[in-house]
């Protein structure tokens, strides 16, 4: 690569590093905490890929007369080149937040439940008059690992948002779920539910629903004790009600 | 304006040195133009490609692969500006004076002073490459490397967080890393062979030092950019292809489960800063296997030995990365037995 190649393409990743870290395309694939760091870097980057542009550019000119400068020079490996392809696949592809595939892909795992809550405290500020609590798939889990507080869970109606993944092992219901992120998408976990109970609409794998619930924790401790094909499963829920909602703009979770 | 190292006799304008041509002295074109054509034409061609291409799969793959890319290019910018300093503006004289003599003394010293950069193993390695291109012996400057995203500040907190009332498994980390480090350098003083780490980085031969930061800068940019972006693809399709319930047979106690888990960091490449949280989540192994995925991590994975070629080159790789795992896994199996 000679020097003009290697500003433009260092520039580029600069440009695409911005691009990422200032938008909404940040939560897809980071913890939005990186965005300053993701924007900075990139206009390092773009500085730096002008600055090198520019000087060529100018010891070009002081040689006027001579053999042009990009005939002789060169720069960096070939190897470089390869920064275009996250571009490439950022503008091509342009994927979406990872969905029911990563969580099939990672079945095996889930997130670990970090941080104690207050589950009384959170119920009770959150559910005004009856209304169903908005609890995190997150929380639920963290709830149920520290055991001690089922009956409040259990007399409280929740409610929970995630994406549906339908798996013909469970007969009447499905699988709620959502991916836990601690830096990237490279490292995300699971955390699901099961809910019990009929959506009854066909309702595709990867849509975004929020349900009403009820905590089940009989049916949460046997799947504990008896684990089956979704061994990970946080809670067994019931279902109460379901509405299709729109993805949310900060599609994973975080443990901290 | 001296002080950067120039060994031919480049005019001004002529950045690089001689040694650093192609083989043969291929005249390369710019070929800036082509990629801007290319560019414009993928984005007019844009929704059909993404027709064609776009399934579950390879859109997973590709979230995976972009979310590795840009996690790792803060920390790979802010590495090779430190990397740039290195080379242009401290004097080789310098480390001379700030490491000990002996080599082996040098090598903890090295250690100790990764805890200082916090970054992870992408900063590391430029800075690494820099340090042994400006004459710091290899051992030391490898303990560096290995030490650096192992047991930085930002790293022990956030082990700290995913494992709330065990600080003991900070302190194991701690220990265990700084053990492997040191013990990596020691092996590598004894019995390395100088031949075996390829100086692959371009010395610039600018005259001045803005030229000479800048031109390095980029240079090391591109260098370990292309190989991260290597690891990056090999790392997602790992994770878009295996399931990882291959790893749920495994019993999760003993030396094996320790194995597994070693095996399984290498594989993940999942950034220093971020394991601790996935390593929490792996309660099915003991506390034990669990240290050796947080020792062996931030030391030996596929993205960090694909960075390790770009700097030092293959046959460095294939006898480094080797060797640190095994010491890596011995450390943690030993620290974890006593410790935990």
């Amino acid at each position: 690569m000679n020097r003009p190649d290697s500003g433009a393409v260092v520039a580029m990743v600069g440009l695409t590093a911005i691009s990422i870290g200032a938008t909404a395309l940040l939560t897809r694939y980071l913890r939005p905490s990186m965005g300053t760091w993701l924007v900075l870097s990139g206009v390092v980057a773009v500085a730096l890929g002008v600055v090198l542009a520019t000087i060529a550019w100018l010891a070009t000119r002081r040689r006027a007369g001579e053999p042009p400068l990009v005939a002789t020079d060169h720069g960096s490996s070939r190897v470089g080149w390869l920064l275009l392809l996250p571009i490439l696949v950022a503008v091509i592809i342009d994927p979406g937040a990872l969905g029911s595939y990563a969580v099939g892909q990672q079945a095996a795992y889930r997130a670990p439940a970090i941080s104690h809550i207050d589950v009384e405290a959170m119920l009770r500020s959150r559910s005004f008059g009856g209304q169903a609590a908005e609890v995190s798939l997150l929380e639920l889990w963290q709830a149920v690992e520290q055991g001690a507080s089922s009956d409040s869970l259990a007399g409280t109606p929740l409610s929970l948002d995630g994406f549906m993944i339908h798996d013909e092992n469970i007969g009447q219901g499905f699988v709620l779920a959502r991916l836990v992120v601690g830096c990237c998408a490279g490292d995300a976990l699971p955390v699901a539910v099961m809910v019990r109970g009929d959506p009854q609409a066909e309702i595709p794998d990867d849509t975004w629903v929020r349900v009403q619930v009820r905590f089940d924790p009989e049916a949460t401790q046997a799947a504990r004790d008896e684990p089956g094909e979704w061994a990970l499963v946080a809670a067994v829920v019931d279902l109460v009600e379901l509405e299709v909602i729109d993805p949310p703009d900060e599609p994973y979770l975080y443990p901290y | 304006m001296t002080g950067v190292r120039s060994d031919s006799g480049g005019t001004e304008g002529d950045l690089y040195t001689k040694a650093e041509t192609t083989p043969g002295g291929r005249a390369t074109r710019s070929l800036t133009p082509w990629l801007w054509a290319v560019v414009v034409c993928l984005i007019i061609l844009r929704s059909s490609l993404r027709t064609a291409l776009v399934n579950p799969a390879v859109e997973n793959w590709a979230t995976i692969f972009i979310s590795l890319t840009f996690q790792a290019f803060p920390f790979l910018v802010m590495g090779v500006l430190i990397s740039s300093c290195v080379a242009v503006f401290v004097p080789p004289s310098w480390y001379a004076r700030a490491l000990p003599r002996s080599e082996y003394l040098a090598v903890p010293a090295a250690s100790a002073a990764g805890m200082v950069l916090p970054g992870c193993e992408c900063s590391s390695v430029p800075v690494a490459g820099r340090l042994v291109d400006r004459g710091v012996p290899a051992a030391p400057a490898l303990a560096f490397l290995l030490a650096a995203p192992a047991i930085n500040p930002v790293v022990l907190v956030s082990t700290a967080v995913a494992f709330p009332g065990q600080p003991e498994m900070v302190f194991a980390r701690l220990i265990a890393s700084f053990i492997t480090a040191v013990v990596v350098g020691w092996i590598w003083a004894r019995f390395a062979r100088p031949e075996w780490i390829e100086k692959r980085l371009r010395r610039s031969a600018a005259t001045s030092k803005t030229h000479a930061f800048t031109e390095t800068a980029v240079g090391d940019l591109l260098q370990a950019g292309g190989f991260l972006v290597l690891g990056a693809a090999l790392v997602a399709t790992l994770h878009t292809v295996v399931p990882q319930s291959v790893i749920a047979g495994v019993s999760g106690r003993g030396f094996l489960a320790g194995v597994t888990l070693a095996l399984l960091a290498v594989v993940l490449s999942i950034c220093s800063e971020a394991d601790a949280f996935v390593a929490a989540g792996l309660t099915q192994f003991s506390l034990t296997s669990r240290l050796v995925f947080l020792v062996v991590g931030p030391m030996v994975d596929l993205k960090l030995i694909s960075l390790q070629v770009s700097a030092f080159g293959r046959g460095f790789a294939r006898r480094f990365a080797p060797l640190t795992l095994v010491v890596a896994l011995i450390a943690a199996l030993a620290v974890g037995s006593v410790v935990l």
